[in-house]
């Protein structure tokens, strides 16, 4: 090596130092961004950036797309989906779908395999593989979730299943009894109204249900671990909306993705 | 030199005896020097993480204190509760021998390293050869550790640190000698009063070849601390990471601490060499402190400041510059170093013949032909390397560059 090269070597190593150094530096005083995702409460940065497009997670419910025709319950391999509620009338309490009223919708977290066959059969593609995979809690109960209000299943929400279940029975028998007449009177004349849906829910003062309804053929909490909680619900008759109610029944979901 | 005025006589009186200064000189300096080094090693292993993490775009430590500050203590507590793992084929006193000698090596490196005006725990007048004599000894303890270990990695590692602390003691001898030459002293704190005065007086605006002399240094210094780019004796990538590779525990950290307190005490000795030591190089400034115990305070802020931006450089060195090969960091030692050291020896003592500096000027009015000199110099220099990194970033800038082209 020459001694001119030797010099330029070193001047070469300077200048690169030097240039990696102010390169470090201006990292060092203002980083274009900053990488870190700090897990947890402290979270600084929105799901879509660090979960894929196609990630399965959590389940979202498009509730007012919902027809409540069991399909993806039956699909389910682990009958982990559980879902209440009629086509046949509106009741206190429901969450509108269409063209159905939805008492309780759940998902217990902790038999789903996250294998997509409940989103895959849906006829209206209401149901959905969401982005969240924090599924942790500390109880066994709360690792239901209730895809109507996108929380962990309550005991009041198991209370209120209860009662909408009592409705939901009156509510079909009405209408039933209704169609019934209906019928009988317009075998001769025009067709009378069949059941007027939607407004001035009917509430029947219940003769046929059993106040309690112990022997509810499909208890929403039936397959759950913990029994659904002795429920209070006989004590009213007819019990108000719930008060708590997360938000309002027939409020839009935002769509998913 | 004697030294007139210690913290041992500053609490003791002067008439004291010796057993009473020995155990006085024990309670006064080793214990607060064993608590520095703790609290030193706590605060830049943190403020390490810290830099490479904001230079990575990361966030680094956040969870234990605010911002992290308390990492270190929760992972100090953790290393203390670990279990201690010595291997089966080891050389077990050697292996429990190793981490001290390692430490020891380190902190005996304290006794000579001035905290501020009269706080230094012995100005020998042999301070610097002193500093030089010792500097390598904690080589003896990683090789120790890497013989003992029984495992090829950790004897690799080891086998690197002894070439490479061996062949970098000759341009730190080389940069000692060049200030050495220009004090007229080895005695650390005579070095330092020798700075006095205005920001000129420090040797590092000397003349010229001290800034050769502060460079070589300080490359010698990394290379003795073993920190990237020479890490070749950890070299996480080849040897796991060397010559501790089978300690855990306490021991391990014991190795951790010993590291950067080394990096304080190369940090503060560089201070001390070059950058004028307790002064702030603003003569009216130090005068108005003046001594006694305003100056003890101020000297001693002044100079771990020094030292710590230092130890900072060194950190930001370590995470812009890759490790270097063997042959590479030989190649820098004995072709590059080496006679840029003497040329910087030689070139020192003809300069301060030629242009002699005042002795010492204590009233700040260092302001002479040699000083003017220098400047002209260190400007060139500076205006060469500023206007290399403005062309840098033209190239660099897609903007800039077209518009420069065009």
């Amino acid at each position: 090596m020459s001694f001119g090269a030797y010099l330029q070597s070193i001047g070469h190593s300077a200048k690169t130092i030097v240039a990696g150094m102010a390169l470090t530096f201006r990292y060092l005083v203002r980083p274009k961004e900053i990488v870190t995702i700090q897990y947890g409460s402290k979270t600084n940065a929105p799901k879509e950036r660090y979960i894929p497009d196609r990630h399965r997670g959590i389940h979202i419910l498009e509730t007012e797309k919902c027809i409540h025709c069991h399909i993806c319950e039956r699909a389910c391999p682990v009958d982990c989906i559980e879902m209440d509620g009629t086509r046949e009338a509106p009741f206190d309490g429901a969450w509108k779908g269409d063209g159905c009223w939805i008492s309780s919708f759940t998902l217990d977290l902790n038999k789903c395999i996250f294998c997509n066959l409940c989103c895959e059969p849906c006829p209206k593609e209401c149901i959905h593989m969401g982005m969240e995979f924090d599924a942790a809690a500390y109880t066994r109960a709360h690792g239901v979730k209730n895809l109507l209000t996108d929380a962990p299943q309550s005991d009041a929400d198991r209370a209120r299943e209860v009662e909408a279940r009592r409705l939901i029975e009156a509510a079909e028998a009405e209408s039933k009894r209704r169609k019934a007449a209906a019928k009988a009177a317009a075998a001769p004349a025009a067709p009378a109204a069949p059941a007027a849906p939607g407004a001035a829910v009917p509430k029947p003062p219940a003769p046929p249900a059993p106040p309690a309804a112990p022997g509810m053929p499909k208890p929403p909490g039936a397959g759950m671990p913990p029994p659904p909680a002795p429920p209070k619900p006989a004590a009213g008759p007819a019990m108000p909306p719930p008060p708590s109610m997360p938000k309002p029944p027939t409020m839009p979901k935002p769509p998913s993705n | 030199m004697t030294t007139p005025y210690t913290l041992v006589d500053w609490v003791l009186g002067d008439g004291a005896g010796w057993l009473a200064r020995f155990i006085g000189a024990i309670l006064v300096w080793a214990v607060p020097i064993t608590g520095f080094v703790s609290f030193v090693g706590l605060l830049s292993i943190w403020l390490e993480r810290k830099i490479s993490a904001h230079i990575q775009c990361r966030l680094g430590p956040m969870e234990v204190g605010p911002h992290g500050a308390l990492q270190t203590v929760a992972d100090g507590v953790k290393l203390l509760a670990k279990e201690d793992i010595i291997p089966a084929d080891a050389d077990r006193i050697l292996f429990a021998f190793a981490p001290m000698l390692a430490f020891a090596g380190t902190i005996v490196g304290f006794a000579v390293v001035p905290f501020g005006p009269g706080l230094i725990v012995a100005d020998l007048d042999i301070g610097l050869f002193y500093l030089a004599a010792v500097g390598s000894l904690e080589a003896i303890g990683v090789i120790a550790a890497g013989w003992a270990s029984n495992n090829k990695w950790s004897l690799f590692g080891s086998v690197r640190a002894a070439t490479q602390v061996v062949s970098y003691e000759i341009p730190m001898g080389l940069a000692f000698v060049t200030i050495a030459a220009l004090a007229g002293t080895l005695s650390m704190v005579g070095i330092v009063e020798q700075q006095q005065g205005w920001i000129a007086n420090w040797f590092l605006f000397r003349n010229p070849f001290t800034w050769v002399a502060f460079i070589i240094y300080y490359i010698a210094a990394l290379a003795e601390c073993k920190r990237a780019p020479f890490d070749l004796p950890e070299a996480e990538s080849e040897l796991v990471s060397g010559f501790h590779t089978e300690y855990s525990g306490m021991r391990f950290a014991i190795f951790f601490l010993a590291e950067y307190a080394q990096m304080y005490v190369v940090s503060a000795v560089a201070a001390v060499l070059f950058l004028g030591g307790w002064y702030t190089g603003i003569a009216p400034l130090d005068a108005a402190i003046g001594g006694g115990t305003a100056g003890m305070v101020v000297g001693a802020g002044v100079i771990v400041t020094k030292s710590f931006l230092l130890v900072c450089v060194q950190m930001w060195l370590r995470w812009t510059l890759p490790r270097i090969r063997l042959d590479q960091m030989m190649y820098l030692c004995l072709k590059v170093l080496m006679p840029f050291g003497m040329l910087t020896l030689v070139g020192s003592t003809v300069w301060e013949h030629f242009l002699p500096s005042p002795a010492i000027v204590k009233d700040g009015g260092g302001w002479t032909g040699n000083t003017v000199m220098t400047g002209v110099v260190v400007a060139a220099i500076g205006t060469v390397a500023l206007v290399a990194y403005v062309r840098s970033v033209i190239r660099a800038t897609p903007s800039l560059r077209a518009a420069s082209n065009s």
